[in-house]
């Protein structure tokens, strides 16, 4: 079972490496409003970057209805459980 | 398998470029005068996908989709505001979306959202991929549309476009 903080370590390695930019740490509370050039591009190279991480694959469909960070960690460790 | 699942006819078909610009006008300038585009459709607003696109082709055959902000929330908004990807993406028509989808899947892509109509295309659905390496892909599943270009325009210069009530003079 992966732990929560864990999630949110790892996610955060995922984010910087994208997006380039060290200085990101994730919150439950962090949207892509909060994140300079978190767009819907940049989102599926998030996604593919957590299916790589952590085996678990989102659909389109799904990754839209995230509404922030915590949902995104729920959904990893939900599935990943 | 992957080649065999790529077409049905076993290749892709090309429909244009897209790229990225403040608005129409502007694109139109921009790529008549530096890429000389001479041709183009009518101007589509596309409520959908909150933007203006419209389509130029350019004497050697290359086909240009120019692309602009519809709203503040339009999902080209912040890569031109970045000056980021405005060479944006390259769209090809397909007979299924399904199954070029599970193509690109297997090549490391993943969909940006699910197919949604576009206004350009008859209201067929189109559907955007994206890779790791920043490569964003649209799929058109309409394998038979023919862009109508209703003017012929100088390469450069100022424009007066009348927009739907130009003659048609040619479906290329």
């Amino acid at each position: 079972m992966l732990s929560s903080d864990s999630v949110y370590e790892r996610l955060n390695r995922i984010f910087r490496d994208v997006l380039d930019d060290d200085a990101i740490v994730l919150r439950a509370e962090t949207t892509a409003a909060d994140v300079e050039g978190w767009d819907s591009m940049v989102n599926v190279q998030l996604m593919l970057g957590v299916e790589q991480e952590f085996g678990v694959h989102l659909s389109a469909g799904q990754m839209q209805a995230l509404h922030n960070v915590g949902d995104l960690v729920t959904a990893i460790v939900s599935r990943a459980a | 398998m992957l080649a065999e699942n790529l077409l049905p006819d076993g290749r892709l078909r090309f429909d244009h470029l897209g790229v990225l610009v403040p608005d129409l006008a502007h694109g139109r300038q921009l790529l008549s005068s530096v890429l000389g585009v001479s041709c183009w459709t009518v101007e589509f607003e596309d409520p959908v996908n909150d933007v203006f696109v419209q389509f130029g082709r350019c004497p050697g055959g290359m086909c240009y989709e120019t692309v602009a902000p519809r709203s503040a929330l339009s999902p080209v908004r912040n890569a031109l505001k970045r000056r980021v990807n405005i060479f944006n993406h390259v769209a090809y028509r397909v007979a299924s979306l399904v199954g070029h989808a599970a193509c690109l899947r297997a090549a490391g892509f993943g969909a940006i959202a699910d197919p949604v109509p576009a206004v350009a295309y008859d209201n067929r659905p189109i559907q955007f991929f994206a890779n790791a390496d920043g490569w964003l892909v649209e799929l058109i599943e309409a394998p038979e549309h023919r862009h109508v270009y209703i003017a012929e325009l100088p390469s450069a210069g100022v424009f007066s476009f009348g927009g739907h009530d130009v003659e048609q003079r040619q479906r290329l």
